[in-house]
C-alpha cells in the first residue's frame, strides 16, 4: 500500500495548521478530519475539479493486498489555491503524484489536502520546504 | 361542491385558459402570445404603491447624508482567534431546545462528529451565521438600501434605507436572511431584521443552537479606525428559544485588493467532498474502496 504515515515533524501544513482546517469550516464541519496526523498518498489521479467553495480532486492508490482504492482530497477554494502556485491545470487524471493529507478519522479513504509533489518532482503546499527536507 | 374546491377548479380553469394558447402556439410553431400587464407586474413581483429600492425616483429623493459608507469589501477580523466567528459563549440561558443543542453538540464533540452541519449539506446558513464566514463580503450602499453579498453561497441580503416599514406579518415571506429595515442615526446604522426561516437554520458551527421564526436581531453598525474597521453590535432575541437578549460584537476589516467569486452549492458539490455527509457516503462506496485501475 502506498500510504505512508509519518511523524508529527513532517506535517506540512505547519504554522497553516489551524487556517488549513478553517475554510472548510467556512463551508462545513471539519469534525471528521483528524488534525493530529498526517497521511501521505501515492497513486494517479482520477479527477480534478477546480471549483468554489472547494477545489478537490480523487487519487487512485494501490493498496498492499493489491486492490485499488480511491482516496477523495478536499481542498481550499481557487482563489486560495492560486496563492500556492495552483492552475486548473496543475493536475490532470493520469497524472502520478505523492499527496499529504490529514485523514478521515475512520479510516474511509479521504481527506483534507496539505501539500503535493507533482509528476515533474514539483512541490506545492502550505510550507516553503517539503517534509523531508526539514 | 363546496366553495372551497369550486375556487380551486375555477383557479385550475383560468390557468389553462392562460396557458392553453401559449402552448398551442409553441406546439404549432407560432409566435406565443406576450404577457398582459397584469401578467408582467405578477412575475416581476411589483409592490402595490410603492418604489422598489433601484427606481430613480426612490434614488432621487431628498435624504439626510448617512454618517458614514459601507460600500467596499469586507472580511470578518480573525486576527485575535479564529474562534471569534462564533457567537457564544456566553450563551444565554437556552430553553429546552438549545439545551438540547447544547448536550447533543458536546457528545458529537466527544465522538468527533460533525453535529447539524446543514451548510456543508447546502441549506443556507442565514443569519446571523452568513457574515462570519471565512469568505469576503460585498457591500454596496445606496440612499435607498444597503445590499450585502456574501462570497459564501453568493448570499444575498438587502437592508432597506428608504424609510419604508416591515411587511405586514399575514403576508411576510420567511427568509435565511430575513427581512431587514435600517435607518441611520448620527453616528450608526441600526438594523432590524425579522421573518427568518427556521429549518435547518442554527447559530454556531458545531454547536447548532436552533432558531425559531420569532428571532429578532438588532445591528448597531459603526465605522472605526478611519473607516477601516467595521463594527456589528448584534442584540438578538428569540422568546421560543432563550431568555432576554444574546448579544455578540463581530468587526470586520476592509479589503481593497478583493471580490467575491460566484460560488453555488450544486446538488453534487457534497459528492466529492469527504468531510461532508454526502461526500463521506460517496467515499465508503464499494466503488471507491476497490476500485479499478487507471485508464492508461
Amino acid at each position: 500500500m502506498n500510504i505512508h504515515r509519518p511523524g508529527l515533524g513532517a506535517l506540512a501544513c505547519g504554522s497553516w495548521l489551524a487556517v488549513c482546517s478553517t475554510t472548510a469550516l467556512a463551508h462545513h464541519s471539519a469534525a471528521m478530519f483528524d488534525p493530529s496526523r498526517t497521511v501521505v498518498i501515492r497513486g494517479t489521479i482520477a479527477d480534478f475539479n477546480w471549483t468554489n467553495p472547494h477545489t478537490n480532486f480523487e487519487v487512485i492508490v494501490l493498496n498492499k493486498d493489491g486492490t485499488r482504492s480511491i482516496w477523495a482530497v478536499e481542498m481550499n477554494g481557487p482563489n486560495n489555491l492560486v496563492r500556492l502556485g495552483w492552475t486548473r491545470t496543475t493536475i490532470k487524471p493520469g497524472d502520478n503524484v505523492t499527496v499529504s493529507l490529514r485523514p478521515l478519522r475512520d479510516g474511509t479513504p479521504g481527506g483534507q489536502y496539505l501539500s503535493i509533489i507533482l509528476p515533474d518532482g514539483k512541490y506545492l503546499g502550505g510550507e516553503q520546504k517539503r517534509p523531508s527536507e526539514k | 361542491m363546496n366553495r372551497s374546491v369550486a375556487c380551486q377548479l375555477l383557479g385550475a380553469l383560468a390557468a389553462l385558459a392562460l396557458a392553453l394558447p401559449a402552448a398551442t402556439a409553441l406546439a404549432q410553431g407560432q409566435p406565443s402570445p406576450g404577457l398582459s400587464h397584469e401578467q408582467e407586474e405578477d412575475l416581476a413581483q411589483v409592490h402595490d404603491g410603492y418604489y422598489g429600492a433601484l427606481a430613480p425616483q426612490n434614488l432621487a429623493k431628498p435624504r439626510p447624508q448617512p454618517p458614514f459608507n459601507l460600500t467596499g469589501t469586507w472580511f470578518v477580523n480573525l486576527r485575535g482567534s479564529f474562534a471569534d466567528f462564533m457567537f457564544g459563549p456566553p450563551y444565554p440561558h437556552f430553553y429546552k431546545a438549545g439545551q438540547e443543542a447544547m448536550r447533543l453538540a458536546a457528545a458529537a464533540k466527544k465522538a468527533h462528529q460533525p453535529f447539524r452541519d446543514a451548510s456543508g449539506e447546502c441549506w443556507p446558513i442565514g443569519m446571523p451565521m452568513i457574515l462570519t464566514r471565512v469568505w469576503p463580503i460585498n457591500i454596496i450602499q445606496l440612499p435607498t438600501a444597503v445590499f450585502m453579498i456574501d462570497g459564501f453561497f453568493d448570499s444575498l441580503r438587502t437592508i432597506y434605507t428608504d424609510g419604508r416599514k416591515h411587511t405586514p406579518y399575514d403576508v411576510s415571506v420567511d427568509t435565511y436572511n430575513g427581512e431587514s429595515i435600517g435607518h441611520w442615526t448620527k453616528d450608526a446604522l441600526i438594523i432590524d431584521t425579522l421573518y427568518f426561516a427556521s429549518s435547518h437554520h442554527y447559530i454556531d458551527m458545531d454547536m447548532g443552537i436552533p432558531i425559531s421564526s420569532k428571532l429578532h436581531i438588532i445591528e448597531r453598525i459603526t465605522l472605526l479606525d478611519q473607516g477601516h474597521t467595521l463594527q456589528d453590535e448584534f442584540t438578538m432575541t428569540d422568546p421560543d428559544m432563550w431568555q432576554g437578549e444574546w448579544k455578540s460584537t463581530k468587526r470586520f476589516i476592509r479589503e481593497d485588493y478583493s471580490d467575491i467569486p460566484e460560488n453555488e452549492c450544486l446538488p453534487d458539490t457534497d459528492l466529492h467532498l469527504p468531510g461532508t455527509a454526502t461526500g463521506h457516503a460517496e467515499a465508503q462506496k464499494e466503488s471507491h474502496i476497490k476500485a479499478p485501475a487507471p485508464k492508461p
